[in-house]
């Protein structure tokens, strides 16, 4: 028999504490399914209440003429509704509602008790909540939601700094400021800042315009500049992107090239004949799928010598435009 | 009384102490990556609304092609490609690869979808069988089909693969459902580090039971069926549990085949996925982390819990066995094919903890939990072995599987709360119980026929029954 002492306490050891695991598991889930119970319970009991204020929300919201939308005592939200319901609720709007509906909307929140909600979140221990609550304020412009957002712009979390900056990049006021403080901030040169910096050069291109010979040796933050600027639409930035190729590292170069393509200006294919030569793939086959686009007999050569490119894919791509252009000398077909 | 022969009491003590040894590594390691899972849960950030997501992330998102591989999908594939041209997303397309379908895939994707033949336009840069056509909807713009002769699925992805021209590319079974967000979650790592991540994983839920409509999952239930419902308690543990931990460990071996978003040139650079496993999936991200690794890269290998696509599942014992078998035949594949790096330290705790764990859980375990059950109740009831220790070996071998389960579930109903209503997390429990008593032992088997078939080195996929989606 298999039986010195010490194995079988352990052996004893084992099955008890995998039964008291089983026990602890099988409590935990006990609980859960309890509380699931009182909130199915609490659901049902607000779910008239929560659904006559989203109608009538969305009855306001959609009335063009003041004299059509319900009164503000009608469009209260009910005692027993929750305030966090009504939060989301007006969170939720606030997604899909523009111009003038969207600042009555803020309007609501503002005399039903969201800010002062949002604005308590803003101050939770936990980050994210702070986010979370950041991010909705961004629907208010009062004083108040101004002045904590500003504030969260000193924060220790550097994704709370950054849902702060966007909060208010819409503000063309506070564009400049906003741009000078983020500047420096490691936070917003990564790609999840670009929504920032497209906010702000949706405002203000020219700030940003004016921080690019400042961001010299900062490849990642230059791509946020560049790209921000490419869809602002802002072709007076052509000439100074431009500028900036060799200058930096090959992504700058990229994002130029995709930037200039996409403000659909001429300077975008001279652009791409020069990276056609670059060291890294990434930025042959972005070159070479800029300069497919535009199918330029006078860009043969050049292609011919991306036919041998040792990149598989870039060389197939290279050898499909070629075949392209040679159809096109064929027919005489321009490019459209 | 005939005493017993000493050899016999060794050999059996000897098997005995072998099983619960293994048994309880492979619980301390559950164990180990539920409270990692835990860990990770607690510290990530809240997880937006739809709306809110699209609005944050649509000026950064890059590009993406979606893959989709069909083989004899006519009953699902309308739906799946619905769902997939339904996706919130600023910028996809899709291209479906018919891997030579013997059904009506082809003529059924013509009909819905509007096909029209078009030139083949750009030289593959991967091998793959060669294609027999390609066809664009007139009705979608961002649907490509591509026909080829059929060569497997994963020669069908590379065929797809060869075709796709932007930085990122998803691979999605045909008998999947995306969630219309899906896609925009998933690319949440990309965004945030597009040097580093080369790979996401999302989560892949059971849609049996749930309602389709248009090719979306309209109303979310748990199958009706005892087998569906027992894979709803495997997908929850895989998914809640391992690979979220396995993700933050940094040792994610696995971005499913059903769903996962890949950088396209990593993946070209790689000659695409491997034609000589059926655990394509599997394979390649090992071969992504050997690949980073032997060139000193810094890169991310992620898991996502929230993008969730729903598949289905097998609804029959025959059908179930036959994939256990591949998957079984798949990580043995790719296990063997890359076991150097399980002693290399250049491939760091990837070889150590990502290999290692595939030694333990896919290819010994198996073989000792069977013997286990066939040996040690005859040693316990000759014995042989005390009650102590066969106690711990039920305990383990059964207690302790509950407890994960039960513990996944938790973790599931206390993050994403994904289960529709409290009774259902009641049936869910019920099933996460029973699992172990008589389907854990029935997958063992069929793991042990995928040995089987991997030893004798069978070359088969085995025929795969599409039920199509239940209407909302």
């Amino acid at each position: 028999m298999l039986t010195p002492g010490s194995l079988d306490l352990v052996m004893r050891l084992i099955w008890q504490a995998t039964l008291v695991l089983v026990a602890v598991g099988f409590v935990l889930v006990s609980g859960l399914v309890l509380h699931r119970l009182l909130e199915e319970w609490r659901d049902r009991r607000h779910r008239p209440a929560r659904e006559r204020l989203r109608r009538n929300l969305l009855s306001s919201l959609n009335a063009p003429a003041a004299d059509e939308r319900p009164t503000a005592a009608a469009m209260a939200p009910p005692d027993r509704l929750p305030i966090g319901e009504t939060a989301r609720l007006v969170d939720e709007l606030a997604q899909i509602v523009r111009g003038d509906a969207r600042q009555r909307l803020a309007a609501f929140a503002s005399a039903n008790g969201v800010e002062r909600h949002w604005l308590k979140r803003l101050r939770s221990r936990l980050g994210p909540y702070r986010i979370e609550a950041a991010r909705c304020l961004a629907l208010l412009d009062t004083v108040e939601s101004r002045a904590a957002l500003e504030a969260c712009l000193a924060a220790g979390d550097g994704r709370l700094r950054l849902a702060a900056a966007e909060a208010l990049a819409h503000r063309p006021a506070l564009a400049n400021g906003l741009a000078a403080r983020l500047f420096d901030d490691g936070a917003a040169e990564g790609r999840h800042a670009a929504r920032f910096w497209h906010r702000l050069a949706a405002v203000a291109p020219a700030v940003l315009l004016g921080r690019l010979d400042a961001a010299a040796g900062r490849p990642q933050l230059l791509c946020r500049l560049v790209e921000a600027l490419g869809d602002a639409s802002h072709v007076a930035a052509a000439g100074r992107l431009e500028a900036l190729v060799g200058r930096e590292d090959e992504t700058v170069d990229r994002a130029v090239v995709l930037a200039l393509h996409r403000l659909n200006h001429p300077a975008v294919v001279r652009v791409a004949r020069r990276l056609a030569a670059g060291v890294q793939p990434e930025t042959r086959r972005t070159a070479l799928s800029v300069l497919a686009s535009q199918a330029r007999a006078q860009d043969r050569d050049l292609v011919q010598s991306l036919a041998a490119d040792p990149v598989a894919d870039i060389s197939a791509v290279a050898i499909t435009v070629l075949s392209r252009l040679a159809a096109q000398a064929a027919t005489g077909a321009q490019p459209a | 009384m005939i005493p017993e022969p000493p050899f016999f009491d060794l050999v059996a003590q000897t098997v005995a102490i072998l099983v619960i040894a293994v048994s309880m590594a492979q619980n301390l390691l559950y164990l180990v990556l539920l409270l990692t899972a835990i860990a990770v849960m607690a510290g990530r950030p809240q997880v937006h609304q739809s709306r809110a997501l699209w609005n944050g992330v649509v000026d950064a998102a890059p590009p993406v092609s979606i893959i989709v591989p069909a083989y004899n999908e006519a009953t699902t594939i309308t739906d799946s490609l619905r769902s997939l041209l339904a996706l919130e997303y600023p910028d996809f397309r899709v291209v479906v690869v018919n891997d030579g379908s013997t059904d009506t895939t082809l003529a059924v994707l013509i009909d819905a979808f509007g096909l029209e033949a078009a030139p083949i336009e750009r030289p593959s840069p991967l091998e793959h069988a060669p294609l027999r056509g390609l066809y664009r909807s007139t009705r979608h713009a961002n649907l490509v089909v591509l026909d080829k002769a059929n060569s497997g699925k994963a020669d069908a992805l590379n065929a797809g693969l060869g075709q796709v021209t932007t930085e990122l590319f998803c691979a999605v079974d045909a008998d999947s459902l995306l969630e219309a967000d899906g896609l925009l979650r998933v690319v949440q790592p990309f965004i945030e580090d597009p040097e580093r991540v080369v790979a996401v994983g999302g989560t892949v839920r059971v849609a049996n039971g749930c309602g389709v409509r248009a090719g979306r999952i309209r109303t979310v239930s748990l199958p009706t069926r005892l087998l569906p419902m027992l894979q709803t308690v495997e997908y929850l543990r895989a998914f809640m549990m391992a690979r979220l931990a396995w993700g933050r460990i940094g040792c994610l071996m696995i971005v499913s085949g059903a769903f996962g978003l890949f950088r396209r040139d990593v993946v070209v650079d790689l000659g695409g996925y491997s034609t000589r496993t059926v655990g394509e999936d599997l394979e390649l991200v090992i071969r992504l982390h050997r690949h980073l690794r032997d060139s000193r890269r810094d890169y991310r290998i992620e898991f996502v819990p929230e993008p969730v696509c729903w598949t289905q599942v097998p609804e029959s014992l025959a059908v179930l066995a036959r994939q256990r078998q591949r998957w079984q035949r798949g990580a043995l594949e790719s296990f063997f094919a890359h076991k150097d790096m399980l002693v290399r330290g250049r491939y760091g705790r990837v070889g150590r903890l990502g290999l290692g764990h595939i030694l333990l859980l896919d290819v010994v375990t198996p073989i000792v939990e069977v013997i286990g059950y066939l040996l040690l109740p005859f040693f316990w009831m000759a014995g042989t072995i005390n009650t102590e220790f066969f106690l711990a070996y039920l305990a383990l071998t059964f207690a302790f599987g509950v407890f994960i389960s039960v513990a996944s579930l938790v973790l599931e109903e206390f993050e994403r709360r994904r289960v529709p209503k409290a009774i259902d997390l009641v049936r869910l429990t019920v099933a996460a119980v029973i699992e172990n008593f008589g389907y854990r032992q029935l997958a063992n088997l069929w793991r042990i026929q995928g040995h089987w078939h991997y030893w004798r080195g069978a070359a088969h996929w085995g025929k795969q029954t599409r039920t199509g989606f239940a209407a909302a």
